[in-house]
């Protein structure tokens, strides 16, 4: 369960960040209080994943938040690819 | 053709230099314990592959790794 | 052409990845199938229907014991290893020169179970390590580990610019070249940490073999002959019966702070019982000594500090036998992906090259042999499970008959590659290689459903996962069949 949740903190923190890069992801701008919000998704996500990721067990923790990090990061660039060749 | 044969001598001079500088620290670790011995082993390949790259990157790096692992050569020699 | 800082690197991380990725892939696939060595193992031998976590009972400690001592008796030098989750029997095992062989006991009723003969889920941990050649292997595989971390920090550098930015990005309608680098691109960032952990911790569990502490001086003055040791003079006498195992397992639990137990070595005078790996991250071989015959506690040796600890970690990252089934599921994806990240190099390194070189010799080779690696492998790992169902469970050297088999494909894959080579496309080379995966892949359940039933039904996590990565494999291989007619 804690593992989904930590890979839910890293969608979002990959979503705030694609949301920030608008023009490789061909995403609409936004608006400068919304890069404030992206920014700090950006940041915090990953960091209270992490929190919840170490609390049971150190080493294992990390592991799980690097391997979190790698399959989300994987299943949103997936998703993105998609997006664009239906775009395209 | 040139710049392979160059290419070439310069990782292999890179790859001897950083070795030999990486087997100093491991030699300099000797003296303290069985436990330092191996923390310098674990320093020491950790900062091999980045000392190779360094060494064949720029001529810059290559001279200070090179100034550095003759030093410990050296040493090792003298000791 | 001016050389830039880009194109320089560029070139070592192309050739240092190509060269070394070929025996590279090798090493990170059988690595990545060791994570489940002990499941392989199971799958391997289907006779052993032992469920996980069965009781340990004293009879079974008791019969066990016997057949140590009797062994003793005949000179023979045996350990011990306890039942885990992972592997519930009880072993009393030798090594024969390639593996540990020995007799399985069921540890609740003591009674020995006859298995099949095979090298299991050990063949690919013993390969991984030492690609079957010693300590050479293993110094070659050190080697190779330094090499790929200076790929690792070439392409990083190279990458640097849009190493955060382009984190996530991947063009799968760009052209094809682009698409292979954005894929190679993309596990590779996404995995650098798995990757870069799991390559510098495997360095650094051999790092004697290319960091000795020996001055250089030393390494190239001639070898003293060796003398025969002049320690205590050795004993013909008999050797002690044990005593009851049960109550030295309980006082060593206590005295190693209530960690489990994995072995127990013998000597004539002593037993130790060594901490199981799986009882913490940190890997260690802590143990409690008691004297023969009379099962006396003569101490405990533990490594304490930071520096032991921090070796202890690395160990136990690399190992990974802390680690719970989710998290071992975590590291063979990752694995996975890391085998991927190589092999995507290697064919971006064929097709970069297959407009100006395609016909020139060497470029065939590395094709052949690229194909050798990233197809022929697989398969004849495949070819060893089908080979391990299909040969008579009875038949004498049949483990030696398996890897043989597993040999023979591959030797076979690499001499179709080779015939291939001399045409103008490739594709035909690789298009039957990957047919041959998906045959082999999706046949595994038929194959594991026909030949041993009873094993499926009692065992089925085992064996749906193992079954399962078959079909994976196949619908993989298929996938990259169709991209290929593309």
């Amino acid at each position: 369960m804690i593992f989904v949740i930590i890979c839910g903190l890293w969608l979002l923190a990959f979503t705030c960040h694609v949301r920030l890069q608008p023009a490789r992801y061909r995403f609409a701008r936004l608006t400068p209080p919304g890069r404030c919000m992206a920014i700090m998704g950006r940041v915090a996500a990953p960091a209270c994943a992490l929190m919840l990721a170490i609390r049971p067990d150190g080493m294992t923790g990390i592991l799980t938040w690097f391997a979190s990090l790698s399959i989300t990061g994987l299943l949103v660039a997936l998703w993105l690819a998609l997006r664009r060749r239906t775009a395209a | 053709m040139r710049l392979t044969r160059n290419r070439v001598g310069g990782i292999l001079s890179a790859c001897l230099v950083s070795y030999a500088l990486a087997h100093s620290m491991v030699i300099a670790s000797i003296s303290a314990s069985a436990a330092t011995m191996q923390l310098g082993q674990i320093i020491a390949l950790a900062c091999l592959p980045v000392l190779i790259v360094l060494c064949f990157s720029s001529s810059a790096g290559l001279l200070s790794v090179c100034m550095g692992g003759g030093l410990a050569v050296l040493v090792e020699l003298v000791s | 052409m001016r050389e830039t800082l880009r194109t320089r690197l560029g070139w070592l991380h192309a050739w240092a990845g190509f060269l070394v990725g070929l025996i590279a892939t090798c090493i990170f696939m059988t690595g990545t199938l060791s994570v489940f060595d002990e499941e392989m193992t199971r799958w391997m031998q289907p006779e052993n229907q032992v469920p996980a976590n069965a009781p340990l009972t004293d009879t079974a400690l008791d019969a066990a014991a016997a057949l140590i001592h009797e062994q003793q008796l005949r000179g023979s030098s045996v350990f011990l290893t306890l039942p885990s989750p992972r592997s519930p029997t009880l072993d009393v095992l030798h090594y024969d020169g390639q593996k540990f062989v020995g007799t399985l006991f069921d540890p609740r009723s003591g009674v020995p179970i006859t298995v099949r003969a095979t090298m299991g889920g050990t063949f690919f941990f013993t390969f991984h390590y030492t690609l079957l050649a010693g300590t050479t292997g293993t110094r070659l595989v050190d080697i190779l580990g330094i090499i790929l971390l200076v790929t690792i920090v070439s392409g990083v550098v190279i990458h640097l610019r849009a190493l955060v930015p382009d984190i996530v990005m991947l063009r799968l309608s760009a052209a094809r070249l682009r698409g292979w680098l954005d894929a190679h691109l993309l596990v590779g960032v996404l995995f650098l940490p798995f990757t870069l952990m799991i390559i510098y911790t495997g360095t650094v569990v051999n790092a004697n073999l290319i960091l000795p502490a020996t001055p250089l001086t030393h390494l190239f003055a001639p070898e003293k002959p060796e003398t025969p040791a002049t320690g205590p003079a050795v004993t013909n006498a008999a050797p002690p019966p044990l005593p009851a195992l049960a109550p030295l397992l309980a006082t060593a639990r206590r005295s190693l702070h209530g960690r489990e137990i994995g072995f127990i070595l013998f000597s004539p005078d002593r037993l130790s019982l060594y901490a199981s790996d799986a009882s913490g991250p940190f890997l260690t071989r802590d143990h409690a000594d008691f004297s023969l015959p009379d099962g006396h506690l003569l101490g405990t040796t533990t490594t304490p500090g930071p520096i032991a600890h921090t070796i202890q970690a690395m160990h136990g990252l690399h190992y990974a036998r802390f680690a719970p089934l989710g998290l071992r599921w975590l590291y063979f994806l990752s694995g996975l992906c890391a085998t991927g990240i190589i092999a995507s190099g290697l064919v971006l390194f064929i097709m970069k090259r297959r407009r100006a070189s395609g016909l020139r010799i060497g470029f065939r080779i590395g094709e052949g042999l690229t194909i050798t690696t990233v197809t022929g492998l697989p398969i004849s790992i495949l070819v060893f499970l089908w080979s391990n169902h299909l040969l008579p469970a009875t038949m004498t050297g049949r483990d030696r008959l398996e890897t043989g088999l597993l040999f023979g494909a591959w030797i076979l894959c690499a001499g179709h590659a080779a015939l291939h080579s001399t045409s103008t496309s490739m594709n035909t080379a690789w298009r039957p290689q990957l047919v041959m995966i998906a045959l082999l892949g999706g046949g595994l359940p038929v194959l594991d459903i026909v030949t041993c039933p009873h094993a499926v039904r009692s065992l089925w996590a085992i064996h749906a996962g193992m079954d399962g990565m078959g079909v994976l494999a196949a619908i993989m291989a298929l996938y990259a069949r169709r991209q290929l007619r593309g």
